[in-house]
């Protein structure tokens, strides 16, 4: 049992390799299963152990890296199951939603995987970043996938992104390791650590959450990667910011200090952020992915009172259960666009019906309906709030909740604009039998997301899915009445690009390269008069060259590299000299 | 027994480059070859071997010479031996090379091991001077003026550095009267023959090492070589002078390297850096590109060279695995720019072009070269599962310790830009494919000897535990 | 004090090279600017042995050794410059 944990997500790196093999090459899609099953045997055999209901069950290698280590605990388990479902049903889409270079996107599947497994289960900050990394930089391949210029635009702006978080992590994890002399996690959750530590570790996380200023990639990256992996993306990848916050932060101690106020204002903020802008979408996938934000908002809300708590793991086991909703539910939904796409499907009067109805069992599960997952996981998060003293009103969370319930009604309305004309295409698309099953694979999704509550709340024994509050209720109600009148009224509908203030950034960027070059072009003119005038033909002849070769081609004249040589030997004496 | 062992060290690939002259043309590959896999072998052999000194025909120094096999030289003489073996086998796969390859190859694979073993600063000088010989030479071997020009400009910097550097043995030598590296060590002092000497040689090492602003004759020499010849230059060349630097700034002249000169070193690395990084960036040929690229990551061997020298220079830092970062950070380079090269020269053959704007298709058909560059190049900026993440992860505990903000950030900005020029290559063989177009046949053996050296890079994140014990 | 003069007329030679090979226009001259560098040093090698009565072998031994070196590297430059200089005639033509 043990000696498992650190070849779950080594296993998914072999598969990788097995794709060097041509045969395999050409029916990659069955691989990314296989792949998971370990996972899923590790999964299944912790499930009844004692170990894990007591605390954790360890391993390390000493041998990798700087010695790494991984744990399953409650809280680890409960990741693995939403990574586990998640993955399994992209791995199952893939079979039939992507269909070019299957190899290629087969492959960066598996690195993604295995990194997101491995992150999941880490235990030292090492392995943590290398699995949130390998996870990230590899989605980049699922990002281009389709190889559109959006989708072109979209992989640069991830990978930027995605770069400057990798590296402002890996700052504050050598720092911090610096810092506290250990890269066991356990160990640094009670050490305090200099703010600035802090803040690139937080800033590097905050990338991949999606916080405000810094989400512009994910309206653009979650939309144009291939429909299954934007559901990975949406439902497990963008949870592993806020899982490192609670690994990577130290979470005993933080209620000293003012991030937890912090970072229950900043959740309140992102709930609203991306809902407006959300609503302001016309793609469906592009509105999913603003709500994925304006989701993590309640995740970071939930972090601050977290953290506030005098035993924070208490309060973490509620925001990963909201985790686990929120992946499931959003992870569905991202796969309805692509069954209602699927004309084929749409074809057939039952199966039609049928899709709609889980479509409409996503949503208002996401919006908060009562005896759905999102309104139990809500209605407890702020109990839990309430007990730990937090200071948002609760007002302010319940237009947070009417906000999802409007960006949901937006939702099934822009998704029946693009399934509601008559499929005319049916004829060269036949349904297969594969097609049906995986189907059925999304359909079995949504019946757990309408089980899933009543099991937990009887295997917890906390409390009844049916709350008693009726808030959820009064939010979806209040959110139909809204864009029915919204409608009737003939309101204006405004857009937003996606990605919002990124048009702000380019912008910005454009007119700095502009006022750039408008500089660079009126001092090449005067060096160009000077030239002229001191008819100095050579440097007249390396002007029209660009800068940068002209600069080269000086540095290479035997001149400037036998004065270099003097004057570096010349620096090195002067300054050997000034301090000996 | 020993003694004969590490003498064959260097005469066995300095012979067989002589035999391989007169063998007829036809042989020579096999010869060389065999001649390079047992070389390669030897080398694999010494870094078994417990560190010793020796001194050889039982002359005593000074006049006689000293060999030291340290830590240090082991591995230098270890890593060496792995990437000059695999860069032999794609030699050997390449029928495009003249035969005078081989004999230059083994001269100076000869004349590199010496340069380790050596104790002796005169002997240094001369074991670099065949080095560099034997490597112009090898530049050369490609047809065109282009190539002759470039190889020329090669010997004139070269030829410029080692006399500097032979000003400054000159003048340890009449200010201590001895030339072993730890008898002078021992008796070093800061005062002006001392400082001129250290100035001279190191700027002669620099010069040899292509670090900013004396980088000028590298990217044209590595670009304009011959496959298998630029993985050589660019992997194992550039480093026998660096080590050259890291046996002068950590132990000849230890009281010399201050904090202050550690500077000097330090704004040469970031200017390596950024200029290389920018130019690699821009630059519109792909060997151009991965030989830029050489250019920065010199520079980041020069600015952990410096902080080494800055961490020994204040007492206050454990000076444990200094030079040990060093080696693994050569080791992470060789591997990785010898893949690059091999795995740029494969695909630059097939496309019958050098331009980046006419390879993509080609890069396309080369699925397992794509595979090792992108290896390469996150080994190189140091992402995760890599050497160069171990390499990277050292580097910045250092700069942390030692409070070195500017240093870390450029650092951190090298990785970035090390990543965005090896992002143009992975972009244009996933994303802008171009045209179909008619491409030569190379053996696909050669792709795969790319992706060996690039999985090792990658691999060496599993034996990083004894080399880092404590970090 | 005659070793004073000699070691400054050695570092003047080794400034001139220096001079030459940074104002040299053919790759001729650099070479000969590099020899008079060489010249500089081996004189410098040479002002050290004879310091003391007694000449010291050592230093004589180096220039020997340098000298062997100094003309290897030379020929292979102007074998260098032949290559060149016919290759640049071919492709004038």
């Amino acid at each position: 049992m043990q000696h498992m944990i650190g070849w779950v997500w080594l296993w998914p790196l072999g598969v990788a390799v097995l794709l060097a093999w041509p045969l395999l090459r050409r029916r990659a899609m069955p691989l990314l299963l296989l792949a998971l099953l370990p996972a899923w045997a590790l999964w299944g055999l912790a499930w009844g152990l004692p170990d894990l209901a007591m605390g954790k069950i360890d391993q390390a290698w000493s041998f990798w890296l700087l010695g790494s280590q991984w744990r399953l605990d409650a809280l680890s388990h409960s990741w693995l199951g939403l990574t586990l479902v998640v993955w399994t049903l992209a791995a199952l889409h893939s079979l039939v939603m992507v269909s070019a270079h299957q190899a290629r996107y087969a492959l960066f599947f598996l690195l993604s995987l295995s990194g997101s497994l491995l992150w999941v289960l880490a235990a030292d900050a090492v392995s943590f970043y290398l699995g949130f990394s390998l996870m990230s930089l590899s989605a980049w391949g699922l990002v281009i996938h389709e190889g559109s210029r959006k989708a072109q635009r979209a992989g640069r702006w991830y990978l930027v992104l995605a770069l400057i978080g990798e590296l402002t992590l890996f700052v504050g994890v050598v720092a911090r390791a610096a810092e506290t002399g250990t890269t066991t996690l356990s160990e640094w959750s009670s050490v305090p650590g200099a703010d600035w530590v802090l803040i690139c570790l937080w800033l590097g996380l905050a990338i991949k959450v999606g916080v405000p200023l810094l989400h512009v990639w994910l309206p653009l990256a979650h939309p144009a990667a291939p429909v299954p992996a934007s559901a990975v993306l949406s439902g497990v990848m963008i949870k592993a910011g806020v899982i490192g916050w609670w690994l990577l932060l130290p979470g005993e101690v933080m209620a000293q200090t003012a991030w937890p106020e912090f970072m229950l204002w900043l959740g309140v903020l992102t709930m609203f952020y991306g809902a407006v802008f959300g609503l302001m979408q016309s793609d469906p996938k592009t509105l999913l992915a603003y709500s994925s934000i304006s989701q993590m908002g309640w995740l970071i809300w939930g972090l601050g009172w977290v953290w506030q708590m005098g035993t924070p793991e208490a309060g973490m086991l509620w925001l990963s259960a909201f985790a686990l909703h929120h992946g499931l539910v959003k992870g569905g939904l991202f796969l309805s666009v692509g069954w209602v796409k699927q004309s084929a499907l749409m074809a057939q009067p039952g199966l039609r019906t049928a899709t709609w109805m889980g479509v409409g069992v996503l949503a208002l599960a996401l919006a908060g309906l009562p005896l759905t997952s999102g309104d139990w996981v809500k209605t407890a998060l702020k109990a839990e709030a309430d007990n730990a003293g937090a200071v948002v009103p609760s007002t302010l969370l319940w237009l947070g909740g009417l906000a999802t319930a409007l960006l949901m009604v937006r939702f099934v309305a822009v998704l029946r604009d693009l399934g509601g004309h008559k499929p005319t295409a049916a004829g060269n698309q036949t349904l297969t039998g594969m097609t049906i099953g995986v189907w059925f694979s999304w359909i079995a999704l949504v019946g757990l997301v309408l089980v899933w509550p009543w099991w937990q709340t009887s295997h917890w024994g906390t409390g009844h899915v049916w709350s008693g509050s009726v808030q959820g209720l009064a939010s979806v109600a209040t959110a139909l009445l809204l864009v029915w009148l919204w409608r009737r009224l003939r309101w204006p509908e405004w857009e937003a690009p996606p990605g919002d203030v990124l048009v702000g950034y380019q912008w910005l960027g454009a007119h700095a390269h502009r006022v750039f070059k408008q500089r660079h072009r009126s001092w090449r003119a005067r060096k160009r008069l000077a030239a002229r005038h001191w008819r100095h033909w050579q440097t007249a002849r390396l002007l029209k060259s660009h800068w940068r070769t002209r600069w080269e081609t000086r540095l290479s004249q035997w001149s400037v590299v036998t004065a270099g040589l003097m004057l570096v030997a010349l620096g090195l004496v002067a300054s050997v000299w000034v301090t000996v | 027994m020993t003694e004969w062992g590490l003498a064959l060290l260097v005469v066995w690939p300095l012979l067989w480059g002589a035999l391989t002259m007169v063998v007829p043309a036809r042989q020579v590959t096999v010869a060389g070859g065999l001649a390079a896999l047992v070389t390669a072998g030897l080398g694999v052999w010494a870094v078994t071997l417990s560190p010793q000194f020796l001194v050889l025909g039982n002359w005593s120094t000074p006049l006689g010479l000293g060999w030291r096999l340290d830590g240090m030289a082991q591995s230098l003489i270890g890593v060496t031996a792995v990437v000059g073996g695999l860069v032999s086998v794609y030699a050997w796969l390449d029928k495009g090379l003249p035969p005078t390859f081989w004999g230059l190859w083994l001269g100076a694979w000869g004349a590199m091991n010496a340069l380790f073993l050596t104790a002796d600063v005169f002997h240094f000088y001369v074991t670099l001077e065949l080095l560099s010989v034997a490597s112009v030479a090898m530049v050369a071997l490609t047809p065109g003026a282009g190539a002759t020009r470039a190889a020329f400009r090669y010997l004139l910097v070269s030829l410029t550095g080692s006399m500097l550097f032979l000003l400054g043995v000159a003048l340890l030598y009449g200010r201590y009267g001895v030339l072993d590296m730890t008898l002078l060590a021992a008796q070093m002092t800061p005062d002006w023959p001392s400082m001129l000497a250290f100035a001279l040689m190191t700027v002669g090492l620099l010069a040899k090492t292509a670090v900013f602003p004396l980088h000028g004759w590298l990217p044209q020499a590595h670009a304009k070589a011959l496959t298998a010849v630029s993985a050589i230059l660019s992997a194992l060349v550039i480093k026998a002078a660096f080590y050259g630097l890291m046996r002068l700034w950590l132990e000849v002249f230890g009281p010399l390297a201050t904090v202050s000169a550690s500077w000097v070193l330090g704004l040469l690395a970031s200017a390596a850096i950024f200029w290389g990084g920018y130019q690699a960036l821009k630059t519109a040929r792909l060997k151009r590109l991965v030989a830029w690229s050489t250019v920065a990551q010199v520079g980041m061997l020069v600015l952990a060279l410096a902080l080494v020298v800055q961490a020994k220079a204040i007492s206050s830092v454990p000076s444990v695995h200094l030079w040990q970062g060093l080696v693994w950070l050569i080791a992470v380079h060789a591997l990785a720019k010898a893949a690059w090269f091999l795995a740029a020269g494969t695909v630059q053959k097939r496309a019958d072009s050098d331009y980046l704007a006419q390879i993509g298709f080609a890069l396309h058909r080369s699925p397992i070269s794509v595979v090792a560059m992108a290896l390469a190049v996150i080994s190189l900026a140091g992402l995760p599962f890599t050497m160069g993440f171990l390499g990277k992860w050292w580097l910045l505990s250092l700069a942390w310790e030692l409070q070195a903000w500017a240093w870390l950030l450029v650092s951190l900005l090298g990785s970035l830009l090390t990543m965005a020029y090896g992002w143009r290559l992975l972009n244009l063989s996933l994303v802008n494919r171009g045209l179909p177009q008619a491409l030569k046949p190379v053996s696909v053996a050669r792709d795969w000897v790319a992706l060996c050296l690039a999985l090792l890079g990658v691999m060496g994140g599993f034996g990083g535990h004894w080399f880092w014990e404590g970090v | 004090m005659s070793g004073l003069i000699y070691s400054l007329c050695a570092l003047g030679l080794v400034m001139i090279g220096l001079y030459g090979l940074a104002r040299a226009h053919h790759g001729l001259q650099q070479l000969l600017a590099i020899n008079v560098m060489s010249a500089g040093v081996f004189m410098l090698l040479l002002t050290m042995a004879a310091r003391h009565p007694p000449a010291d072998a050592v230093p004589q031994a180096l220039v020997l050794t340098g000298i062997v070196v100094a003309i290897s590297a030379l020929a292979l430059g102007l074998a260098l410059l032949r290559r060149l200089a016919a290759e640049e005639a071919e492709s004038h033509d």
